[in-house]
């Protein structure tokens, strides 16, 4: 339609909230990849460099943080914006990256898909 | 003796009234009492001021009158009497102790009365001399009452020390046994087999034990003779199997000008104490003592399996900060002040750390340590740690918190869903997409049900592990058991298209069993069975009684288990990668209670499973009175 839509991708395991998620970003006209491991979110994020990546971390095959750790080795990667959304607490880890400033992140149960989309229009500088 | 030329000269400058005005001057001045009685009558013709003094009176109210007029008659008679004696024989009486009372109290004279007789021979006048010894007398009875009492004192401490349970020696300076009582007596022959003799010395004492005992010995009497007063533990013996443990406290001793003159030692023997000992030796935590140089003296049996040593011959008389390591968080040896809380200005006060000890094989584990220094008289005698392995602790503390985790992880997630379809459902109520609006809703729906389903799960986790499921057995007919069980899943069997099977190697099968469990077991392995199936299979259940156990076994023709996830499969939240992508809901937790009801019996679940073609799941249950 447009090719000057933003577009996203969203790395998320459990299927119903892909749905809804994709869904709600779409209906505010972003172009919305999807993957439901890290796996294959590290592929698709290097062939698409999409604008902005939202990541899960518990996920089959490859989690959220070894996803974000091979996305950094990689030229284009290693700036990519990246927020990971998770409801996971608590992991030494995360707290790590957050210090380094590589990510963002968002607890799923405390963020509405608005405060989502709001947040990721800011980031993007679109209206 | 013939006069000097000087006394001539000066006697012949002395005139006759001169003479007379001089011997007057010197009575008045002599510091006794003089006085003059005539022959006759025994009345005083003259007193001098000494006199004067003592008895209390003036002399115009003594001149002329007699001891009558003065003393009792008793008295007076008594004197008299011996005024009589004096002037009817020509020799000094001398009185040693006589009373008189004056106007002042009682006084004791020395009294020495003469006769002074005319030309003819005839007595004329009694002279009298008398000393006022009241003061030397007194002083001389105090003397003597004090000497008494000292007597006494030092009779009292021969007794004690001699008495004493505490081993007792006094030294020379030059390291000499001067005094020693029987307990040390005793000892020292217990123990170098030597017999003590005063002027022995502690090389010739301890001749048995080794060199440097006897050096370390010697440096202690050094000190206590060099002025110092302190308290050590110390060991002595031939062979680590007859060692005796001492707290022994040196003393210098000093005379009145501060002189050392020797110096002594009271050693108590604390292996006498023989139930704390037993106590030690049978304490669950790891008990190290060590000297005041840091050595170790002692150590108990929980402390050498904890380390890993077999003999406490290996450890005793090391150095403990060399012979059993101590570590902090960041892998840091415990400096010595730490190490023997040696900086702690309190007496006795503890200081508790977790650090982690090294064992001989050189793994560590994390302990609670307990070091308390020990201190007699505000010298470190040594110090007491206690430490406990708390790697259990540490370690159910560390599944607690990643189960807090994991659970709070698998409560947000269906909470996230319902939350984010019932803002999508909001978005859409104005749009006149029912479909859409029936699949948010059915999403929630399914949400809130999961939600349910892991709360319900973890309820039942903690009633197990409170203890508070109850387990008890009764004459259960599992055929028809099994029967209810199964047509409770028919619904969801139905939809996938899926058979269940069930064998029990006959018509009837009854055992004592619980319920309870028999249900829940059963339970968890069909609904796994269905979720993990591929469609139009078969699942089959085989229940028989092996010897004194019912064994179960459920098999499944789907997806198996991945060999990499096998290990963790009966894990709390754990679900096996391959079953994520299956889409199918689960708590993560039900082959973990499963086993968890299991244990409560001692009954086991293991199973066999190759990916892609299917699991079987199996367990065996106690069935046999008092086996669980």
């Amino acid at each position: 339609m447009n090719n000057n839509k933003k577009v996203l991708l969203v790395v998320e395991d459990e299927e119903p909230i892909l749905r809804v998620l994709s869904e709600q970003l779409r209906s505010e006209g972003f172009e919305v990849l999807e993957a439901v491991n890290g796996e294959v979110g590290l592929k698709l994020a290097l062939e698409k460099h999409p604008d902005f990546i939202l990541v899960d971390l518990l996920m089959p095959k490859m989690g959220g943080l070894e996803m974000i750790e091979e996305l950094r080795e990689d030229p284009w990667g290693e700036k990519a914006p990246t927020a990971i959304l998770t409801n996971l607490t608590g992991l030494e880890p995360v707290s790590e990256g957050l210090k380094l400033k590589t990510y963002d992140y968002l607890i799923k149960s405390d963020w509405s898909m608005e405060n989502i989309i709001g947040y990721i229009k800011e980031k993007l500088g679109v209206k | 003796m013939a006069q000097t030329d000087k006394e001539i000269e000066m006697s012949q400058k002395i005139t006759t009234s001169d003479e007379k005005a001089f011997l007057e001057s010197i009575i008045e001045n002599i510091p006794d009492m003089v006085f003059v009685k005539d022959a006759k009558d025994l009345k005083f013709l003259k007193f001098n001021k000494a006199g004067e003094d003592l008895l209390g009176y003036k002399r115009s109210d003594l001149l002329g009158k007699s001891d009558y007029d003065f003393f009792p008659k008793k008295e007076a008679d008594f004197f008299i009497e011996k005024d009589r004696a004096v002037l009817d024989s020509n020799e000094i009486l001398d009185i040693p102790e006589e009373i008189i009372k004056t106007t002042h109290g009682e006084r004791i004279l020395h009294t020495k009365k003469i006769s002074i007789r005319n030309s003819e021979g005839k007595p004329e006048y009694l002279l009298g001399i008398s000393e006022d010894i009241t003061l030397r007398k007194d002083l001389s009875k105090k003397i003597k009452e004090v000497s008494e009492k000292q007597s006494v004192t030092l009779g009292f401490l021969q007794d004690f020390i001699e008495n004493s349970t505490d081993r007792i020696v006094f030294v020379d300076k030059d390291s000499k046994v001067v005094v020693y009582n029987t307990a040390y007596r005793d000892e020292v022959k217990k123990i170098f087999g030597t017999e003590m003799s005063t002027g022995i010395t502690f090389n010739e004492l301890m001749g048995a034990a080794p060199k440097d005992q006897i050096d370390g010995v010697s440096a202690l009497w050094k000190r206590a003779l060099e002025g110092e007063k302190f308290s050590i533990f110390q060991k002595f013996g031939s062979d680590q199997y007859t060692y005796n443990y001492y707290v022994i406290t040196f003393y210098p001793l000093k005379n009145k000008e501060g002189q050392i003159m020797g110096a002594m030692h009271v050693g108590q023997n604390i292996n006498e104490h023989k139930q704390d000992k037993a106590i030690l030796e049978s304490l669950g935590e790891g008990v190290i003592v060590t000297d005041h140089l840091g050595k170790i003296m002692m150590i108990n049996p929980k402390a050498l399996e904890l380390i890993g040593v077999n003999k406490d011959s290996e450890l005793i008389g090391k150095q403990l900060l060399e012979s059993v390591k101590v570590l902090d968080s960041k892998g840091v040896m415990i400096p010595a002040e730490t190490r023997f809380n040696s900086t702690n200005s309190t007496n006795r006060a503890s200081v508790s750390n977790i650090y982690f000890y090294v064992r001989k094989d050189g793994s560590k584990f994390p302990a609670v340590s307990t070091i308390t220094p020990v201190k007699v008289d505000n010298n470190l005698a040594g110090t007491v740690e206690i430490f406990r392995d708390i790697s259990k602790e540490q370690a159910f503390e560390k599944t607690k918190n990643e189960f807090l985790s994991l659970v709070s992880h698998e409560l947000r997630t269906p909470l996230t869903i319902a939350n984010w379809y019932a803002e999508a459902y909001f978005k859409s109520i104005d749009s006149i997409d029912l479909a859409k609006q029936k699949e948010y809703v059915g999403e929630i729906r399914k949400a809130l049900e999961h939600v349910n389903e892991i709360v319900g799960a973890i309820l039942q986790i903690s009633q197990i592990e409170l203890g508070k499921i109850k387990l008890e057995k009764t004459n259960l007919d599992i055929v028809a058991l099994t029967g209810e069980i199964v047509h409770g899943f028919i619904l969801e069997s139905q939809q996938s298209g899926l058979l269940i099977k069930t064998d029990f190697g006959g018509p009837s099968l009854r055992c004592l069993v619980s319920k309870n469990l028999f249900t829940i077991v059963l339970n968890n392995l069909i609904s796994n069975a269905i979720k993990y199936s591929k469609s139009n299979g078969e699942i089959n259940i085989k229940i028989n009684l092996e010897k004194d156990s019912l064994v179960m076994e459920v098999k499944d023709h789907g997806c198996g288990i991945p060999e990499i996830d096998q290990e963790k499969i009966f894990t709390k939240l754990f679900r096996a990668e391959n079953a994520k992508e299956l889409k199918v809901s689960g708590t993560g937790l039900g082959l973990y209670i499963t086993k968890l009801f299991l244990e409560q019996v001692k009954g086991e679940i293991w199973f066999s499973s190759i990916e892609n073609e299917g699991t079987t799941f199996y367990v065996k249950i106690p069935i046999s009175p008092g086996s669980s």
